[in-house]
């Protein structure tokens, strides 16, 4: 696995600079956009990227993966099918963390800078930041585990149509479930409210993650045995 | 000796129109093996099939005399493709890649990688390592392909269509590097083509695939060396039909052309028919075109 991971890492290395470049700019826009609505307005930018990466960069390998025969040339190459489906999620994994990671520090370096807009640089807001943008980058990653065995068995094309689709609805579900007044969205919102407590932010968090770990093990094999079945 | 590739009565339906139907065929050390037949005749699929890539109906692959396929264990798969290069008729690396980033690209995924090898490959064919894949011409792709086949010690190398749409010059080139690689009697090459005018010059064998099934499997002597073509007028292609066996015959305005399995012994026989030696263009053309009788 560690083989076709470092391969994959040849075509994730030449994403860098345009994904980075747009997130940027994503963070600026949305990050001075929102500063003013105090330090839950400061993380928007933080959290606009680590929710953007794993989806861009699904999307991106999986483009790859169509081009000039890749995916077919890369079967042949000494790496079982199951090695290029753990590389590819692992690869999805790390640029996420990493892309969150930059977005995250660049959030909280960015403080000083609005600290006269009511943005005080405490131990706080920056845990805040940090909670925030970890969770985005786990929600959208859970978003990508979904969608990723739609990629392997369908190629990119049809798998974008089929996971819009896909996000669309998951959307559209979250949303009626948390604009409506439902045991869910009352626990939510009296955990996650105005002034959460650290302590439930982080619980909240690593259920998240624990939720996303298991996500993507599930997502991990049901590719793996799609993608065996599959002939290229 | 092993053979390096075989595939013992492999079958496998494609769709509705097209299915491979009982295709044997072996690649012997320091052999080439020119593997032609029409577009759609089943020759990429043959090459899948032998690479893995899809499931079979029936039968069985072997890569260095260890059963391989899609259904072979992870391992064995690792194992048997570390020592198998391949060339396709399209450049397959990522088009945004750059020419010197390709090492890093294929190169982790063979233990046996030879990092001045592929330099020293990349320098000789005048490839540019700063060079998008994209940017590349079709012979530069190919070379850059058959660099990265070469540099990881490969035992065989499967070439699919990789001479078409090159000119003559990068193909000569090409042969070249083929010839030189079987030269030591260990390395051997399966050359999927229908521009036969390759193999003529460099095949040991030529295997001929049509509508999923193998129509002959020939040493390329027997083809270019002791069939010929005789060019008769009607009835002396109605008596040469009748007489030798194996003959086939394809019709034109003014003669007839008959393919016969040995020259001179139709010479011999028949002194009054002019018989030129076959062209494997020939030999296919009237094997899969022409009439017996």
């Amino acid at each position: 696995m560690k083989r076709a991971f470092m391969s994959e890492l040849a075509i994730v290395r030449t994403l860098i600079p345009s994904i980075a470049g747009v997130g940027l700019f994503i963070f600026v826009v949305l990050t001075l956009v929102n500063a003013s609505d105090g330090d839950s307005g400061m993380s928007a930018g933080a959290c606009a990227v680590s929710a953007m990466s794993p989806i861009i960069v699904m999307n991106s390998l999986a483009g790859f993966d169509n081009q000039n025969g890749w995916e077919r040339y890369r079967a042949t190459l000494p790496f079982s099918r199951k090695d290029i489906i753990r590389a590819r999620y692992l690869s999805v994994i790390v640029f996420s963390a990493v892309m969150a990671c930059a977005a995250t520090l660049l959030s909280i370096a960015s403080i000083p800078l609005f600290n006269s807009a009511g943005i005080p640089s405490t131990g706080q807001t920056v845990f805040e930041i940090a909670i925030a943008s970890a969770a985005s980058m786990l929600i959208s990653l859970m978003m990508v585990f979904l969608a990723q065995p739609l990629f392997f068995r369908f190629g990119h094309m049809e798998a974008l149509r089929l996971s819009v689709g896909l996000f669309a609805l998951l959307g559209c579900g979250t949303m009626a479930t948390l604009s409506s007044s439902n045991p869910i969205s009352n626990w939510l919102m009296s955990i996650a409210g105005a002034n959460p407590d650290p302590a439930v932010l982080g619980c909240l968090c690593a259920g998240i993650a624990v939720l996303a770990l298991a996500l993507c093990v599930i997502s991990c094999a049901v590719s793996t045995k799609v993608y065996r079945a599959r002939d290229l | 000796m092993q053979n390096l590739l075989e595939l013992k009565g492999i079958s496998r339906r494609v769709s509705d129109r097209f299915s491979l139907r009982d295709v044997t065929l072996a690649v012997e050390p320091g052999q080439i093996v020119g593997f032609v037949g029409a577009n759609g005749a089943g020759k990429t699929t043959t090459i899948r099939a032998a690479l893995g890539l899809i499931k079979l109906d029936a039968g069985e692959v072997h890569l260095f005399g260890l059963r391989c396929g899609a259904d072979a264990p992870d391992e064995s798969q690792r194992h048997l493709r570390s020592r198998v290069g391949l060339v396709l008729d399209t450049c397959p690396f990522p088009s945004t890649l750059r020419v010197g980033q390709i090492e890093s690209l294929v190169g982790p995924a063979y233990p046996t990688w030879d990092r001045e090898t592929f330099a020293g490959f990349i320098n000789r064919f005048g490839l540019d390592p700063k060079t998008k894949v994209k940017d590349l011409s079709r012979g530069m792709g190919m070379k850059l392909q058959l660099a990265c086949a070469l540099s990881h010690k490969a035992k065989l190398l499967v070439l699919d269509e990789a001479t078409a749409g090159l000119d003559p010059m990068a193909r000569e080139e090409l042969l070249d590097e083929l010839l030189a690689f079987v030269a030591d009697g260990q390395h051997s090459v399966l050359l999927s083509s229908h521009i036969t005018s390759d193999l003529d010059r460099t095949a040991d064998r030529v295997i001929c695939i049509d509508n999923g099934s193998i129509i002959f499997d020939l040493p390329r002597e027997d083809i270019t060396d002791r069939a010929g073509i005789a060019h008769c007028t009607q009835s002396q292609a109605a008596e040469l039909m009748a007489c030798v066996e194996g003959a086939r015959a394809a019709r034109h305005a003014y003669s007839v052309d008959v393919l016969v399995p040995n020259r001179r012994e139709t010479l011999e026989a028949f002194p009054e028919i002019p018989c030129d030696r076959a062209t494997i263009d020939d030999y296919l053309r009237l094997i899969l075109k022409g009439a017996s009788k």
